[in-house]
């Protein structure tokens, strides 16, 4: 069968108005079945990109400047995640947004998203990218600001602006591109293989990480990230972290593995932007008590460990992070549809006003728990392989230039795992473990809700346990050539053999007398029970916070002091207020600046002539 | 049948039976000897395998209000990583140059399990103490990770590989790390991780018997306290083989003069251990944070340097 993969595009983008009009009810059923289409499409696409790529010209504009499709595996990859995640966040959104206002507009808006990140990853030249790129940054806008709260338009407007500038810099860099090498497909020019030598170069490679860095979120052009995720409705963000982040990370990988052969110092400078990222990310994350804020400082991070990965220019490292980044979008999306689900019951974002929900929704707890482990690359979840594969990448690297950095990103990388277990330890103890201070009288959520963080718990699981069979064979290892691995690990004998002694440990508990357990009021040493003993999600890192050094860093973050978009806007202002001050309204001192500019200019021309 | 192969190894010898039976036996000398620096008797030598049959034979507590599922599983998790871990590296020094389950970065990851077990465990009983201990434990964690990782990486350094048998192979053929400069300072912060990752003092700081009524365990009793106790037993004997493996040459049980020096050089360690636990007092959280992230550290540091150095 010969399916045009333009319809990935095409479908979405023409029903997303039909999804506006059509009565509700009605709607969410045309939206899933949509997404469904778009998804099954995919999956049909995939066997044979695996044989052969496509690439073709659509239409010509100009002699030169031609509108192309490209569908490798890469971008395959990629666009079966958004697919996917497009797919389960739509299923999701039929019970979540119930209580929304104006859907219409919400499901036209997503069905453009999803078609223009589709559009986006097809399209074969930079022209045409870059237009799709725009669409989906303004569906992504409005998906944001959809609450229509003051902190929701905040967080859009501060999206929307510091995406933009990304944006600019990039058609900066790809009309300089377009003109230097006359064509701006992505396929011609990386065969060309430009080489980066002149400053020209450099600085035009500069652009373009700008431009995807900021969709990607990388330090420290990340600060959008954790305003924009907590204030879009828990779908969205599932998407906005699930997917349209590794939009930025596919390009980058474009530009940077693809198109340039770039010089070991951009090597250095992905690996540093990515460690920074990872450690300044969870080192965040960590003190954060708002649910989605802290899962938001955790895609920064692991945004570090992709970027890190492309930055190895070793395969196995590159291999490594396009696996994580198809993780990330599993593990992330999961947590952000448990979160969410969370949230839909309790009405708040904040930890301390969560606890014991184990017991009432023990669907969320569950696959909450395995995100949580994922993430934190707990052997044998998929986290674990992604991470370990960038690891070697790193360690082939240190074998091939004995660099003494390489060793520091190394060390960034493995302990901000540690961090990242230290901080989801947090999240599940506050929101499912502890006791609430008062008891929450909720249900589980609805199964249009809890089927799709199933599915996304069981691919958790899948893709680390049967790393080596289905996700590593099928998506990563084809799309990336000449991969070596340097160290050893069966998922599959580990997690038999972890089953087995799990169990035999299990046998143990039985043998010791099973019946005989008691329940008893827990022990406090004789003191009356009050639910306020313990520790709050507040206090959970205290020791941690009291660190003179740690204590210092947070306060200057409190204030915004790090974050590129306020930082800019405050000198931005300081700048027009001191122009404003010259505005006095006063007429004489009007007439004075007259005169004095008069005089500059007549002893301008008396002096230097015209 | 092949597939049964791991199964033995895990389950039988050298992994889970064969572990927790020896290290049960040093937790007895450990108290022995902790008992005699005291200027008490000790118990007898059966006394740890007693104490656990006892265990699995009271009844079993659960706290009120709990959640049962963490609650119970959050103990098997701890010793299903430790068993698997403490077979890895026994089988990697036994196979010779053959691989079993993972590498280094497996090992390392598959040691965190026990400590994660904890964590669960204590934030799944409902209990303050425990809460606190979960919180002190994963503090802890953070803490002694650096240092842990980085001395871990002066073997990665040197033999620029991250499978066990290049790392045996490489002290075979160049001497144990442990005779450079940078080597025993990498011992030295390896030692001081592992106990606090055996949490023992000065780092009992999760348990902390006196003040937070063993944190974590607190609410633990019968058969799930014997599992925690086994896999606390099992750690006092894999631990040090890590040790061994990575900076003191290996295992070698293959001549009976392997096996004496073997149990010579993890006799020493095992020693060392116990003149610590035994002769100091407990830090404080925030000290035990600032000594692992300020001095360990720095040291770890110092042996990175030394080794790409090549001292």
């Amino acid at each position: 069968m010969n399916i045009s993969p333009l319809l990935l595009v095409i479908i979405p983008l023409v029903s997303a108005p039909l999804a506006w009009i059509l009565k509700r009810g009605l709607r969410e059923w045309f939206s899933v079945a949509v997404t469904l289409c778009v998804l099954i499409l995919s999956a049909f696409l995939l066997p044979g990109i695996t044989r052969e790529p496509l690439h073709y010209d659509l239409f010509n504009i100009t002699d030169n400047i031609i509108i192309t499709v490209n569908l490798d595996l890469l971008a395959m990859v990629i666009i079966t995640l958004i697919s996917f995640s497009g797919f389960l966040a739509t299923l999701y959104s039929t019970r979540y947004m119930t209580q929304s206002r104006s859907l219409g507009r919400y499901y036209f808006l997503l069905l453009l998203f999803i078609g223009a990140m589709n559009g986006t990853v097809l399209s074969g030249d930079l022209f045409s990218m870059f237009v799709l790129w725009e669409v989906m940054t303004v569906a992504a806008f409005f998906l944001v600001i959809f609450d229509n709260a003051v902190d929701s338009i905040k967080a859009g407007i501060k999206y929307f602006v510091m995406s933009e500038m990304g944006a600019l810099f990039m058609l900066i860099a790809i009309i300089a591109i377009y003109f230097q090498e006359g064509t701006a497909d992505m396929a011609t020019l990386a065969s060309r293989g430009i080489t980066v030598s002149s400053t020209f170069g450099h600085i035009l490679l500069l652009f373009f990480l700008l431009g995807t860095g900021v969709k990607a979120g990388i330090i420290p052009i990340h600060t959008w990230l954790p305003d924009a995720h907590p204030a879009a409705p828990s779908p969205v963000s599932a998407l906005l972290s699930g997917v349209m982040i590794k939009v930025g990370i596919y390009l980058m990988i474009r530009i940077f593995c693809h198109i340039f052969f770039p010089a070991l110092s951009w090597q250095f400078i992905l690996c540093a932007v990515g460690s920074a990222s990872i450690i300044i990310g969870v080192m965040m994350a960590i003190k954060q008590i708002d649910a989605k804020r802290l899962l938001a400082y955790h895609s920064v991070s692991q945004i570090g460990y992709i970027v890190l990965g492309i930055g190895t220019g070793v395969s196995v490292g590159l291999a490594g992070g396009l696996f994580h980044l198809i993780n990330h979008a599993l593990f992330k999306g999961l947590l952000f549809l448990s979160i969410g689900a969370v949230i839909h019951r309790i009405r708040s974002r904040s930890l301390s006003d969560y606890g014991g929900l184990a017991r009432t929704m023990p669907i969320t707890f569950i696959t909450c728990s395995i995100a949580a482990l994922s993430i934190s690359g707990v052997p044998p979840f998929n986290g674990f392989v992604s991470k370990w594969m960038i690891y070697q990448g790193l360690v082939q690297r240190f074998t091939m230039d004995g660099s003494p950095f390489t060793v520091v990103w190394l060390a960034a990388a493995m302990f901000g795992s540690a961090l990242t277990l230290a901080s989801f330890v947090k999240l599940i103890y506050a929101t499912f473990l502890t006791v609430p201070e008062k008891a929450h009288d909720v249900k589980e959520v609805s199964a249009a809700m809890w089927i799709p963080m199933v599915i996304m718990a069981g691919l958790c699981i899948t893709f680390g346990v049967l790393a080596w069979q289905v996700p590593l064979k099928f998506f990563v290892l084809p799309a990336v050539p000449g991969v070596s691995f340097s160290g050893y690990w069966q998922p599959g004998l580990a997690t038999l053999l972890l089953i087995i002694a799990f169990v035999a440990g299990g046998i143990i508990f039985v043998a010791g007398r099973l019946k005989k357990v008691v329940v008893s009021t827990p022990f406090v040493g004789g003191e009356e029970f009050e639910t306020e003993m313990g520790i709050s999600p507040e206090g959970f890192y205290n020791t941690v916070k009291n660190i003179e050094i740690f204590k210092a860093i947070y306060h200057q973050a409190e204030k915004k002091r790090f974050d590129i978009y306020h930082t800019s806007k405050n000198i931005g202002v300081n700048i027009c207020n001191a122009l404003s001050d010259i505005h006095t309204g006063v007429l004489p001192r009007y007439i004075v600046w007259v005169l004095a500019g008069l005089a500059i200019l007549l002893l301008w021309i008396s002096f230097v002539g015209f | 049948m092949e597939i049964l192969k791991p199964v033995f190894y895990l389950l039988i010898f050298p992994g889970f039976l064969f572990t927790g039976v020896l290290g049960l036996f040093f937790t007895w000398v450990d108290r022995k000897v902790t008992a005699r620096i005291q200027s008490r008797i000790g118990p007898p030598w059966y006394q740890c395998y007693a104490d656990i049959g006892k265990l699995l034979y009271k009844q079993v507590i659960i706290p009120s209000g709990s959640n049962r599922l963490s609650f119970i599983t959050a103990p098997l998790i701890g010793l299903a990583g430790i068993s698997v871990a403490g077979g890895v590296i026994w089988m990697v020094n036994i196979g010779k140059s053959t691989s079993f389950v993972g590498d280094l970065i497996v090992v390392m990851y598959l040691l965190v399990l026990p400590s994660l077990a904890l964590i669960i465990g204590g934030a799944a009983s409902r209990n303050p103490f425990s809460s606190v201990g979960a919180s002190r434990e994963m503090t802890m964690l953070f803490a002694y990770e650096l240092p842990f990782i980085l001395v871990i990486f002066t073997a990665v350094i040197k033999t620029k590989s991250i499978m066990f048998e290049d790392i045996i192979t490489y002290q075979l053929q160049n001497g144990v790390m442990v005779a450079s400069a940078s080597g025993i300072i990498a011992s030295i912060v390896f030692f001081i991780c592992m106990l606090a990752k055996l949490c023992y003092l000065p780092f009992d700081i999760p348990e902390a018997e006196s003040e937070i009524i063993g944190g974590t365990l607190a609410e633990y009793s019968g058969a799930l306290l014997a599992i925690f106790k086994l896999t606390n037993a099992m750690m006092l004997l894999v631990l040090p083989l890590f040790l061994i493996t990575l900076f003191l040459g290996g295992i070698d049980v293959s001549s009976v003069k392997g096996v004496l020096f073997l149990t010579f050089k993890y006799l020493v360690i095992l020693t060392l251990i116990i003149l610590v636990k035994s002769t100091h007092p407990r830090l404080r959280i925030d000290q035990a944070f600032k000594f692992f992230l300020g001095p360990v550290t720095g040291l770890a540091i110092i042996s990175v340097i030394l080794t790409m150095l090549g001292v």
